[in-house]
């Protein structure tokens, strides 16, 4: 028997292995989704919770998922967990209404109200920093097959004046928008129920307040096993690093 | 006109610009400690001034057997002679685990881009009491130009919210600038961030009048025992200047008017005197009583002060399994920060989920009086439940120096049983429920979420933003690339309409490539007269712009005129000239490579 007549099956196997695996795993994928789906309309949601996060580990992030298992959460009163799946969802499709609107209301549910912004944050938070980022990305290419197509058409001097100034006014509002928001991209959730804003990093020490479950904060620097934190209010504070979760997961922090 | 129209505001911001950053001061950092010794049962104050800038970060360092709480920062911009100054002071409390010499290392400022370090510190916690402050200066008599007087603090428990009432004095006749507004200096009580507008009104003092700035504040003390504590305020005073002589005449002279001696002229002609003040109240004791340990009810959470509870259902008459929504408000005067949810029994038939809370002061900005309302919802499982059972409240009352239990009445409902026993996951409380679907185990507790999702979408890996994703990078990038291509494209083009020589000599050259290519296709086929004619038509559209003649218009006279008589080019226009009107000898076949290379070598010359 000639070496590559014994290659031969092996060779079919490999192929077929890596033809079935997937598909096993979508299949599965598939299964887990429906029955996440199916126990959520039927009111059990720590048995869809669990369907969902399953899926998220074998296959990863996918923001419907993310917002079925964020709903799932809602329904079961866990509001930080809800939050930080929408938000995390947000980050993957932001421009989903059904996502925006949830949140929302889950928020107004729960009193997590955002204090008043100024002009200038208003004005940045119109748009998300996915938005901005594709705002800039689609006036690059805009104006990049405007001037592809100037070289055939040749238009007018007005017209290509005022192609350019609109598309630099869209690009400078675009990476004010970008710079505006990365500094705040990867905020923390509270997902503890009791948890409180301590004025040292020690756990006796004297309190600030509490903070509430589904409160962004924004993690500064890090003593033990405490994290000095800024919430969506203003209020700054030592929080303990287990009352709280980073959206995207980082060295150190990273838990689900 | 536009020009001028722009000319002073860039002058005048030019100007601006110039100033600020002549006049930019040095930073610096300086570490103070209130105390360089004290005991263990004692505290000191650090704090951390930054001159020079406007916002700094501190970085603060890990002492053993130190705790620093920070007590808030203050910061102050001053223009003096079109001199800027700056400057942010951070305050700390330190506190000692154990006796022993100390060193608090140089703390680490960053401001800008720029880094400093404080001077170290030394210091020394003893486990002796330590000896009574010293006194020190008070402006608090009347008859001063200014004093600050704090209302009286006596004996109060650790934690509790204790309103105080700050006055600044300043004299009728006098006018004050208030550069911030006052700090306290104390160890162990702290106070929340003052507001910037206090009320203002006007009070006599043995017959004197005086203007007042009142803050309503509270204090609490965060540490047993007896702590000093006084407070500050900066502040200028602006005292009217006496003008000397009214005559310079003498007393008696023509010009010796009484009219412009009075004091109305000082004030009318702004004639003042600035004088820096450092207000600072008389000591005050501020004495904190640990909270007594016999009789601490259970769910005591920390709430001191005196607070009423009122407990509201909502429906009342429903089915097993709908939400109840509750709302529990505690009222009164007291920490509110440490006021909880009261604890529902979530056994026997019940489920509850966690309550949310907000806090509704009675006046704004007072954190001390009012009422917080929480909202929890509760589910009856249990048919046979009539009664919403009571809650309870407890805090500790410093009036009565006792733990009080405050409980609610407990409220009847009226459930009825359903037959099929069912509530829609998504249906806000009052909905009627679905009638096929069995009982949920968890009923939903949000209403009018959007519903699921029925399409799981694609996956990624991790969640990362756009702008650190490959592909948005490298669409980016393309574009990029591409509109600089086209910039340069763009810039290269009107460098060359500017010099009409170069894109003469550019369209000239591409007319001598497409002739050269119709005379090699001549020579290829050895076609004679093609090649003659394509040679003459070369010739013809290279010097026609060269001697400004039309092309088809020059004859063998033109170029015999203009061209040397030994150039090849005027035997190979002669011969195409011959055979294209006749008559002439047909070029042979085999000259017409080395005729075609010497075209090519004379006409690429004249580009």
């Amino acid at each position: 028997m000639s070496p590559i007549s014994l290659c031969r099956p092996l060779l079919g196997l490999f192929i077929l292995l890596f033809s079935i695996g997937p598909a096993l795993a979508e299949e599965q994928i598939e299964l887990l989704f429906a029955k996440g789906n199916q126990a959520y309309s039927s009111g059990d949601y720590a048995t869809a919770i669990a369907s969902y996060q399953a899926i998220t580990r074998i296959a990863g992030y996918s923001p419907a998922v993310l917002y079925n298992l964020a709903n799932s959460f809602a329904q079961s009163g866990n509001t930080g967990m809800a939050v930080l799946h929408y938000q995390r969802a947000l980050r993957l499709s932001p421009g989903d209404p059904d996502l925006a609107g949830n949140l929302e209301l889950l928020r107004k549910d729960q009193g997590l109200f955002a204090r008043y912004a100024s002009a200038a944050e208003r004005l940045l938070n119109l748009l998300t920093l996915p938005q901005y980022a594709l705002l800039l990305l689609a006036t690059l290419s805009l104006y990049t097959f405007f001037s592809l197509l100037a070289l055939r058409f040749d238009p007018s001097p007005r017209l290509h004046h005022t192609m350019a100034i609109l598309a630099a006014l869209l690009i400078i509002i675009a990476i004010a928008g970008v710079v505006g928001h990365s500094r705040k991209f990867n905020p923390a959730v509270v997902v503890s129920s009791d948890a409180r804003l301590l004025l040292s990093p020690f756990p006796d020490s004297a309190s600030v307040g509490a903070i509430q479950e589904g409160r962004l904060v924004y993690p500064e620097k890090s003593h033990d096993r405490f994290s000095f934190v800024t919430d969506e209010t203003g209020r700054k504070g030592w929080l303990p690093t287990t009352a709280f979760v980073f959206l995207q997961e980082t060295a150190g922090y990273s838990k689900d | 006109m536009a020009k001028k129209l722009h000319f002073y505001p860039t002058l005048a911001l030019l100007f601006f610009l110039l100033g600020c950053s002549v006049s930019r001061a040095e930073i610096t950092a300086e570490a103070a400690l209130s105390h360089l010794s004290f005991p263990l049962d004692g505290q000191a104050s650090l704090s951390l001034t930054i001159n020079g800038a406007r916002a700094a970060s501190v970085e603060l360092p890990d002492i053993a057997n130190i705790e620093l709480h920070s007590r808030g920062q203050s910061s102050r911009t001053s223009i003096v002679n079109g001199t800027v100054s700056s400057s942010i002071v951070y305050n700390y409390l330190l506190t000692a685990l154990a006796p022993g010499d100390y060193t608090v290392p140089p703390i680490k400022v960053t401001a800008g881009r720029e880094t400093f370090f404080s001077t170290p510190l030394h210091f020394t916690v003893t486990d002796q009491p330590s000896p009574p402050q010293a006194g020190r200066r008070t402006v608090g008599q009347a008859g001063e130009a200014a004093m600050l007087q704090i209302s009286k603090t006596a004996d109060h428990y650790l934690g509790e919210v204790v309103p105080v009432q700050i006055k600044a004095y300043f004299r009728g006749d006098h006018r004050a600038e208030i550069h911030a507004v006052p700090s306290l200096e104390s160890d162990g009580v702290i106070m929340p961030p003052l507001r910037e507008n206090p009320r203002q009104s006007e009070e006599i003092i043995d017959g004197q009048p005086y203007n007042v700035l009142t803050w309503e504040t509270t204090l609490i003390g965060v540490k047993a025992g007896r702590h000093q504590h006084s407070f500050s305020l900066e502040a200028s005073l602006l005292t009217p200047r006496q003008r000397r002589a009214p005559s310079p005449f003498g007393g008696s002279g023509l010009f010796d008017n009484q009219l412009f001696d009075d004091p109305f002229f000082d004030n009318f002609l702004g004639n003042y005197q600035r004088r820096p003040l450092r207000l600072v109240s008389p000591p005050g004791s501020f004495n904190v009583v640990a909270l007594p340990a016999e009789d601490r009810p259970d769910d005591f959470t920390g709430a001191i002060g005196n607070f009423e509870l009122a407990v509201k259902a909502r429906p009342v008459e429903l089915r097993v399994g709908e939400p109840i929504s509750l709302s529990i408000t505690v009222s009164g005067r007291g920490n509110f920060d440490r006021v909880e949810a009261p604890h529902f029994p979530a056994e026997n038939g019940w489920k509850s989920y966690p309550p949310s809370g907000e806090f509704f002061p009675l006046q704004e900005g007072d954190n001390f009086a009012g009422e917080k309302t929480f909202t929890q919802a509760i589910i009856a499982r249990d048919p046979d439940i009539t009664v919403i059972p009571s809650l309870s409240l407890s805090f500790f009352d410093p009036a009565t120096g006792r733990y009080t239990t405050r409980t609610s009445e407990p409220i009847p409902i009226r459930l009825e049983q359903n037959p099929t026993a069912s509530t829609v996951t998504l249906q806000p409380p009052k909905a009627e429920p679905r009638q096929e679907q069995p009982a949920p185990p968890n009923p939903a507790t949000i209403a009018g979420l959007a519903p699921l999702k029925l399409d799981k979408g694609s996956f990624r890996a991790e969640i990362v933003p756009y702008p650190k994703q490959g592909w948005y990078l490298a669409a980016t990038a393309g574009s990029l690339v591409i509109l600089l291509g086209l910039l340069g494209y763009g810039l290269y083009r009107r460098r060359l309409a500017s010099q009409p020589h170069r894109l003469r000599r550019k369209q000239q050259r591409a007319i001598l490539r497409e002739d050269l290519k119709k005379l090699d296709a001549a020579l290829e086929a050895g076609d004679a007269a093609l090649f003659l004619r394509s040679a003459r038509t070369a010739i013809n559209r290279q010097l026609g712009p060269r001697f400004a003649l039309e092309p088809a218009a020059i004859t063998v006279a033109d170029l015999q005129a203009r061209l040397p008589a030994e150039s090849p080019l005027l035997a190979i226009y002669r011969l195409a000239e011959e055979a294209a009107y006749g008559g002439g000898e047909e070029l042979d076949e085999a000259a017409m490579p080395a005729s075609a290379r010497q075209l090519k070598e004379e006409l690429e010359v004249l580009l």
